[in-house]
This record gives structure tokens, C-alpha cells and sequence, in this order.
């Protein structure tokens, strides 16, 4: 895990101190591997601050003419970076939006128009909260829930809006009492089709909750929930999807 | 199959003062789980091999020589910062005398047959330059065809050592652990994460 901070960090093993300019760069590249950022390169700096990430913070770079006049990067599904983040995230005592926080100023960074990025922030909180007191990776959905929507989820008594003969009664702490989630990152896809039961099993093998491609119908967020048991299938699988407002 | 204690370094015709250092490196290896690493260092101005002038070098590198051990009990060599080397290789094997180059693939010969890989690494840009030109070669099954030299690789694809996953035989408890995490994404986790745990 050390290897995976450093190379995170360009060869440094923490965000250093607020004040230095250093940590804006490498805040940026914690945040950068468990949110899909876009940056906005109408702003002068932008292109100095993707061309330090790809230097020095592993960002990727995937197409780039002579002189960078166009420059597109990329982050891809490294939960070991992820969870180097996590790790270094966790040290600094302050949350993912707490860091993102300081980037509000520069401009560079494009939060999306309809609040996706946010919301993925809020998600991964809550996920990284109870990672954080849990000896597991995984979080189960149960606790999930309540570290999310605070003391207003009640979900032991919640029921379905929705159900099938003979569960309308089942409160959703049940409906989901043996249910676990595991995430480290947020996965942005540009396939719609991706948004199916068929892979759901395949965002988990790689820690990841998917962000949808822009105009997906009806989601934004997708968190996969392994349902029972242990094995990963399509069987075995379900979603929480988020929409925000 | 080859275990880690089967590697006879005399057979890279070595001088014997690395052969020795090598043996002494390869045995605290097998106790250790940090991987062993040493140093050879060629003077560039010797226009011809000459055994004498590898040395055993704690620091002030030119050439790192690792031995890695992988999980299918395979051992390659592994040469880092070959770009530093190119140049002269590429130089003297223009000559048409035995060079550092033809030197170096005839020791790494002596391994055919057995499982052990060689792997040559470079960050240089110009790695078209990475070996001689196949008329340059020291070995006539080479210069005419008989023997294929490898390409370059020169990009690889996130994902390369992924563990295995098939629907309905993965588990959650497996996925979450640390060999798997670090199996994915660049193929740059994956051999520090093995040897140290």
C-alpha cells in the first residue's frame, strides 16, 4: 500500500500541508482515482494541472496533439489506487468533499451540471465511514443505509412501494438483511447497455459503483449490492440506483 | 519444475567474484521475502568484453539485474534502464565484434529450455533502438531467419494479471482481498504486492 500512495502522490507519502502548493496537486489525484473527474479547459490553469497529474499522479492520458492543444485524460478502475486514496483521505482526518472543497476556487475542475459528482461523494462518505470502523472491506446495506440518509432512513420500518405477494409487509432491513455492498471508486461508463443485471457481478469484482453515461433513462448512480450469500452472479445481484434531483 | 535455490549462476559466465555475490544474494533470497537485487556495472569505454570490467556495484547503477519469482513457480531476469545500455549495445554490435550484447544473449541462452523468462525494460522513447538490427546479430540463425527476434512490447492494456473470475464461482469475501485489488488496473502492483506477502 505504501508503493500504491507513493505513486499516487509522486513519490510522497501524505497530502502535506494545506497551504503548500503541492497539496492541491495531490488532493486532486486522491479524488481524481474514486471520482471520474472532467476538467473545464476554458481556464488557464487547466491544462498545467492535467499535465502535472499525468506527469507526476497517475492519471491517464489518452490523446494528445503536438504542443497539447488538445489533451484528453482519463482515470481508469485501480481500486488499489482507490484505496491508497482512502488510506491517505483517511490520515488528513477530512472527507472527499471537505478536499474538493479547495478545488471550488481554481475553476478547473467541471462538477457536472446536475449535481452526479456530488452525489457520488456523498455515497462514497458514508461507504468510507463505516469501511473505516469495520475490520471488512465490505459494508453491509443495512448499515449503508443508515450511515447515508442519517437518522430519516428508519428502515426497519419501511416498506415497499413496490412487492411481490407475501413480502408486503417485509421491512426493508429485512428485505436486505443479508445484503453487502463493496465499492472504492466510482466507475463512469458511456455505454448504456452497461446498465444491466448481466454486469453488475463485474463492477464488484473491480470495487467500483458506476456512474452512467450521460442521458442514461432514469439513473445516475448505480451502487451493486451483492443480495445473499457470497457467490457473484447475476443471480445473486442487485442495485441501488440514485437519481439526484 | 525450477525452484528458486536451482539457479546455477556460473552458467551466465559471470566473473567469479559476481558469480559468488549471487549465490550469497540468491541464498538470503530464499530466507527473505524482500526481493534481492544487485548491481552490474560496465565501464562504456572498454570497446571489447572483458570479463573483468563486471563489477558488483551497491550503488551507482547502469544496469539492475532482478530475479523475480512469480506464482507459476517461473523465474525470469529481469533488466531495468535498458535504454542506458542501447546506445552502446547497439554500437559496438555494429561493429561486427563480439559485444556486451552478443555476450549477454549467449549467457541468457543458456537458459533455453529451462522456465525462465528475460524481460528487458526501458523508458526510453526510442525503443525501436532497443536491440540490433537483425543483420547485426552475432548468430547466423538469426541474420538469416531461422530464429526469430521478439518485437518490442510497447504498450500494455489495464487489467494484464487479472485473477480469474467466472460468474457463480466468485466470491465477495475474495474480491475484497489485497492480492486481488492489486491484480487490477496497471500491471504495476501486482509482483511487489506477491513478494511481500
Amino acid at each position: 500500500m505504501d508503493f500504491a500512495i507513493q505513486k499516487l502522490l509522486g513519490g510522497f507519502n501524505n497530502l502535506d500541508s494545506p497551504q503548500s502548493s503541492e497539496h492541491l496537486d495531490r488532493t486532486l489525484a486522491c479524488l481524481s482515482v474514486r471520482v471520474p473527474l472532467d476538467f473545464n479547459f476554458s481556464h488557464a490553469n487547466a491544462h498545467r494541472l492535467v499535465r502535472k497529474q499525468i506527469e507526476r499522479h497517475m492519471r491517464l492520458c489518452t490523446v494528445a496533439t503536438s504542443g497539447f492543444e488538445l489533451l484528453l485524460t482519463t482515470t481508469g478502475s485501480e481500486p488499489l489506487l482507490a484505496e491508497a486514496a482512502v488510506q491517505i483521505m483517511d490520515q488528513s482526518k477530512n472527507s472527499p468533499i471537505h478536499h474538493l472543497s479547495f478545488h471550488i476556487d481554481n475553476n478547473c475542475v467541471n462538477y457536472g451540471e446536475r449535481g452526479e459528482l456530488v452525489a457520488a461523494l456523498l455515497v462514497m462518505q458514508a461507504r468510507d465511514a463505516l469501511a473505516s470502523t469495520s475490520n471488512s472491506r465490505w459494508v453491509s446495506v443495512g448499515d449503508f443505509m443508515k450511515t447515508l440518509l442519517g437518522a430519516s432512513a428508519r428502515i426497519d420500518s419501511a416498506l415497499p412501494s413496490f412487492a411481490r405477494d407475501g413480502e408486503e409487509q417485509k421491512s426493508l432491513a429485512n428485505t436486505f438483511e443479508h445484503s453487502r455492498i463493496w465499492f472504492n471508486h466510482v466507475l463512469k461508463v458511456r455505454n448504456t447497455d452497461l446498465i444491466n443485471v448481466r454486469y453488475l457481478w463485474r463492477f464488484i469484482t473491480h470495487g467500483a459503483m458506476v456512474l452512467c453515461a450521460n442521458n442514461q433513462r432514469g439513473v445516475d448512480l448505480v451502487v451493486p449490492i451483492c443480495y445473499s450469500g457470497n457467490v457473484l452472479s447475476r443471480r445473486t445481484m442487485t442495485a441501488i440506483l440514485i437519481q439526484p434531483p | 519444475m525450477l525452484t528458486r535455490g536451482a539457479i546455477h549462476f556460473d552458467t551466465l559466465r559471470l566473473d567469479s567474484s559476481v558469480v559468488e555475490h549471487l549465490a550469497c544474494i540468491q541464498g538470503a533470497w530464499i530466507q527473505s521475502p524482500v526481493w534481492p537485487f544487485f548491481w552490474l556495472q560496465h565501464n562504456p569505454c572498454v570497446s571489447k568484453l572483458d570479463k573483468s570490467h563486471w563489477q558488483v556495484q551497491e550503488c551507482h547503477c547502469q544496469l539492475a539485474l532482478h530475479f523475480h519469482h512469480c506464482m507459476t513457480e517461473t523465474e525470469w531476469l529481469q533488466f531495468e534502464k535498458m535504454n542506458e545500455y542501447c546506445t552502446s549495445f547497439f554500437t559496438m554490435a555494429n561493429n561486427g565484434a563480439w559485444s556486451l550484447y552478443s555476450e549477454l544473449c549467449c549467457c541468457l541462452s543458456k537458459f533455453v529450455g529451462l522456465p525462465i523468462f528475460t524481460l528487458f525494460l526501458s523508458t526510453a522513447g526510442k525503443f525501436h533502438l532497443f536491440s540490433p538490427p537483425r543483420l547485426s546479430d552475432y548468430s547466423s540463425r538469426v541474420v538469416l531467419g531461422a530464429n526469430w527476434v521478439l518485437p518490442p512490447i510497447t504498450e500494455t492494456g489495464f487489467d494484464q494479471f487479472t485473477l480469474d473470475a467466472k460468474e457463480g464461482k466468485i466470491t465477495l469475501d475474495r474480491v475484497v482481498e489485497v492480492d486481488w485489488i492489486c491484480s487490477l488496473g496497471r500491471p504495476l502492483y501486482v509482483f511487489l504486492a506477491h513478494a511481500f506477502w
